[in-house]
């Protein structure tokens, strides 16, 4: 019995050796498979992530988009004051790039994952069709409409019947209208003599009147060009004769019609003209498009008329029936006389709050007449540096030519029946151009694009000719540079006739379009006038139809080194999630300069100067007009001035023992980020010595670090010394408000204000803080 | 018999305990292995994705339409922007090397200089549920489709990848994946 008992004894514990045993095993295995669990949940979350951080990336960019249409900088959020997305962070950086358009670039944290992505844009649409800055008053008859280049040309979109020219015949041409007209002076010179093609000299030196009746001579078979007053005594009006006769000939010609009666009035009244001007370059360059009879429902004997018309809902000619775009940054007012009429086959659309008026039977507007939601700020020209060569009157037989590349003239003259031809690829930079009656302007952009700088003014006097000689507008560019002094004189004035491709941007100055000038393209001016009978007609080529910035180009972009630190962004920055901005109101309204007039909710119309942030929107009731001007950061220009340098690390004599700045100083030292700036804000206002620190950082971006110097306010002169001596993150526009904000300043910082040593003031806020001092 | 009994019930226990372990872990590495393939195959997916969210529309070869589609792109990417206009990349291609199974990108294609970089080495050489029959087996719209192939449909394209993971016990695991982005680059190369 005592033996079985010992030997229980030495059993007992067994089972639990066993259990443990077992129990061990089994946790071995689990905290195995816990282990592989939760690697692979970090791999996936990990993986999820990096997808969360792009989609943030890309909603912060969606969102510094639409603030870019809005006329805001685009800034959203920073990387010291992130905006919160769902579970992240997001903040979009701005950056002004030399050629206008904006860089934005977009970082996203969330958990583990991060992405930055880059968007360009450029926030100007640049397709405002006839777009005047100021109030657009149409008081004549006019005809705009539109047209898309790239579906083809405006005849085929204006449903007008194709005319095809026997390549034998090279002086002779469609224009857009589908009308023929004949070049006298490329008729001289592809003309053959004795089979020998007539060179431009050869042709130069012959007389129109001595040679042409000889007309057997020439290997061009005039006989088809029958004509009575040809032969016998040279008619300026016979050409239209006997193109017009040529096409009788043809097969599926046209019958010539009788409605020549006006076309040989005309020619009657030139002929006296004309007889004294032998040779090369007479004035018979195209005839005139737009209501001088010219159209196909005046002119009996255009080809068009056998395909009927194709346009009869146009009194005014042909058209296309649509897309057309008059604008204006401010009203646009219809005062036509008794009896006259225009027809605008597309949208007009006035400023801001501002509307249409005149709208009677007598005008027809098939499109919306809506105001723009934003003003159009129209950018100044960037004239390019070329070597300008002194002035030049051209007035020789021979035609000047400008042949590829790049050039520069005080000033251009072309004079009476004298040429100047500019061959693209081109770019041309005068200080005045003028065209004289008679004188030919031919822009050949058949190799390439033709730019055109004038510096001064343009005059393209009634009776010179101007030739673009392919129909995409595109490729024929002006962009005037000057401003007008006078509002009754403008700067560009095309009285010329023309059918004119291309565009004319001249911001600061008015552009008189006269009669005979006649645009496939669009024209962006200060103010526009037009002459009776114009016609406008909009390319529409790539137009979206809304202010949507265009979007130049996307990519991925390394992440920015405050965000490549490992863990959870909110840790990262020191903040509750709670707290941190939604991305939805983190636009930097502070670098948005904005004028406003507006109805308030009272009913009373007023209006606000300032910056966006300051305004508030709840008393807005309607908005008359509004003109924001986005303070963006500018790229550097490549090889541009040296970056400042941080300022020394040397010890602040200011309150050395000061208590408090060690604590600020340990906060600098140890936060960053928002909580920098929280902690500090708990700690205004700051002390001098707290000042110094703070500038001297870097840490807090210039807004934070205003808005901490303004709460701190009155400042010594120490710290105001310092941001006006030594340079510092801060800007212009910061370093004004810290400085109104410590007005009235002592005469050292005032004396600094005006030297500016770092250059830190912009000349506007300079003069403000003057003005506020005075 | 006392010991017998005890041995026999936890020969039992063990056996039992045994299986169910077995069991467990065999549905554990599985699991394992298609969380891992999943993984690989939305990673893959990813990398191809932003390629093509950042290339030019412009240049993103060949383009064939549905139901026929390519397993090799060439496109090029956007470096940045310089005085307003875009610095292009030169081509880059990504591609299924069918015989090895790989999904590979390269820059400077064709020439001597030409950086390979293998994405996977597990793609199959046709989509998941595919046969080279000349029909659409799967019934994606696509005929004879390849384990990685991109459809375009004007500025977006459908990316489908399939990857498979044949284990040592020759169990085959396989996944598809497909997504489909938009070339967010749509400027004109110039000549």
């Amino acid at each position: 019995m005592k033996g079985w008992s010992r030997s229980k004894d030495a059993k007992r514990g067994a089972a639990l050796v066993a259990s443990l045993v077992v129990v061990t095993i089994v946790a071995m295995l689990g905290a195995g498979y816990l282990q592989i669990s939760s690697s692979l949940m970090r791999r996936q979350t990990h993986a999820v992530d990096d997808q969360h951080a792009f989609y943030l990336a890309e909603a912060g960019l969606a969102e510094a988009f639409q603030a870019v249409r809005m006329g805001r900088s685009g800034q959203v959020g920073s990387e010291t004051d992130p905006a919160r997305h769902g579970n992240g962070i997001v903040w979009v950086d701005v950056l002004e790039l030399e050629d206008c358009s904006v860089r934005l670039d977009a970082t996203g944290m969330q958990g583990g994952g991060r992405a930055s992505l880059s968007l360009v844009v450029e926030p100007i649409d640049n397709d405002l069709g006839f777009f005047a800055d100021e109030d657009l008053v149409i008081d004549q008859v006019i005809l705009v409409d539109g047209w898309d280049s790239e579906e083809g040309s405006y005849s085929e979109q204006a449903g007008l019947e194709q005319i095809t020219i026997d390549p034998t015949y090279p002086y002779l041409h469609v224009d857009e209208l589908e009308r023929i007209v004949f070049y006298e002076g490329t008729f001289y010179r592809y003309s053959s003599f004795d089979g020998t093609v007539m060179s431009v000299e050869e042709s130069a030196s012959l007389s129109r009147l001595v040679n042409l009746p000889g007309a057997s001579t020439y290997g061009v078979e005039l006989d088809d060009f029958t004509d009575e007053s040809w032969e016998s005594d040279y008619d300026p009006g016979a050409e239209y004769d006997f193109v017009k006769a040529y096409f009788q000939g043809s097969p599926g010609a046209p019958e010539s019609g009788g409605g020549d009666s006006k076309r040989d009035d005309d020619d009657d009244d030139e002929e006296d003209d004309d007889d004294d001007k032998g040779g090369y370059g007479a004035d018979h360059a195209p005839p005139a498009p737009g209501a001088d009879g010219a159209a196909p429902e005046a002119d009996g004997g255009s080809p068009s008329d056998g395909g009927g018309s194709a346009s009869p809902q146009s009194d005014l000619g042909p058209t296309t029936g649509g897309g057309a775009l008059l604008g204006s940054n401010g009203s646009i007012h219809f005062n036509l006389p008794e009896g006259q009429s225009a027809e605008v086959w597309g949208d007009v659309r006035p400023g801001p709050g501002r509307s249409v008026t005149g709208m009677g039977t007598d005008v027809t507007v098939t499109g919306e007449t809506e105001p723009r939601a934003m003003e159009v700020e129209l950018p100044e020209v960037d004239v390019p540096v070329v070597l300008q060569q002194p002035p030049v009157r051209h007035d020789g037989l021979l035609p000047m030519l400008l042949a590829h590349g790049s050039y520069g003239y005080e000033s251009i003259e072309v004079a009476v029946d004298a040429e100047l031809v500019v061959r693209g690829p081109a770019t041309l930079v005068v200080g005045g151009l003028s065209l004289e009656p008679g004188a030919i302007l031919t822009l050949d952009t058949r190799g390439g694009e033709v730019v055109l700088y004038v510096t001064g003014t343009m005059d393209l006097q009634p009776g010179s000719n101007v030739e673009t000689t392919s129909d995409e507008p595109d490729k024929m560019t002006v962009q005037v540079s000057s401003a007008e002094t006078d509002p009754l004189v403008p700067g560009v004035n095309l009285e010329a006739t023309s059918q004119f491709h291309g565009t004319i941007y001249a911001p600061d100055t008015g552009v008189r379009i006269g009669s005979d000038f006649e645009i496939f393209g669009g024209v962006v001016a200060k103010r526009i006038e037009v002459g009776a009978g114009a016609q406008l007609h909009f390319d529409s080529a790539g137009f979206e139809g809304s202010a949507l910035p265009d979007i130049v180009g996307w990519r991925v972009i390394e992440v920015p080194p405050v965000a490549q630190q490992a863990g959870d962004p909110f840790r990262l920055f020191g903040v509750e999630p709670d707290t941190v901005q939604a991305l939805s109101v983190a636009h930097d309204l502070g670098a948005v300069e904005m004028e406003l007039e507006f109805v308030g909710t009272d009913g009373v119309e007023r209006s606000f100067a300032g910056r966006e942030d300051q305004f508030d929107w709840n008393q807005v009731e309607r908005v008359v007009r509004v003109d924001r001007t986005p303070d963006r950061p500018k790229a550097e220009p490549s090889g541009g001035e040296d970056p400042v340098e941080p300022p020394p690390d040397e010890p602040d004599p200011v309150d050395p023992i000061d208590p408090a700045r060690v604590d600020v100083a340990m906060d600098i030292a140890s936060l960053s980020g928002v909580a920098l700036k929280n902690a500090l804000q708990a700690k205004t206002p700051l002390t001098t010595g707290d000042s110094m620190l703070l500038i001297d950082s870097w840490k807090l971006g210039p807004k934070e670090v205003k808005n901490l110097l303004v709460a701190s306010t009155p400042l010594d002169d120490a710290p105001l010394e310092r941001l006006l001596e030594a340079g510092s993150k801060i800007n212009s526009k910061e370093l004004e408000d810290v400085l109104l904000a410590c007005t009235p300043l002592s005469p050292d910082v005032l004396a600094l204000v005006e030297s500016n040593p770092a250059g830190i003031l912009e000349d506007g806020e300079r003069d403000k803080v003057l003005q506020a001092n005075r | 018999m006392e010991v017998m009994l005890a041995s026999a019930l936890m020969a039992v226990v063990t056996v039992k305990v045994h299986g169910v372990m077995t069991t467990a872990n065999c549905a554990n590495t599985e699991a394992t292995r298609r969380i891992v393939l999943e993984d690989k195959a939305r990673r893959v997916l990813q990398q191809i994705a932003v390629a093509i969210m950042g290339a030019n529309r412009e240049t993103l070869i060949p383009e064939i339409a549905s139901p026929a589609s390519m397993s090799d792109v060439r496109y090029q990417v956007n470096l940045g922007v310089e005085n307003g206009e875009v610095i292009w990349g030169d081509p880059e291609r990504i591609a299924l090397d069918e015989p090895n199974g790989a999904v590979f990108w390269s820059d400077n294609v064709g020439t001597a200089t030409e950086r390979r970089v293998t994405w996977t080495r597990i793609a199959t050489p046709f989509l998941e549920g595919e046969l080279p029959n000349g029909m659409d087996d799967n019934g994606n719209g696509l005929i004879d489709e390849k384990g990685l192939c991109f459809e375009v449909d004007r500025n977006a394209v459908r990316i489908r990848l399939t990857l498979e993971n044949v284990a040592d016990d020759g169990q085959v695991l396989t996944e598809t994946v497909e997504t489909t982005v938009t070339c967010r680059n749509l400027t004109t190369v110039a000549e």
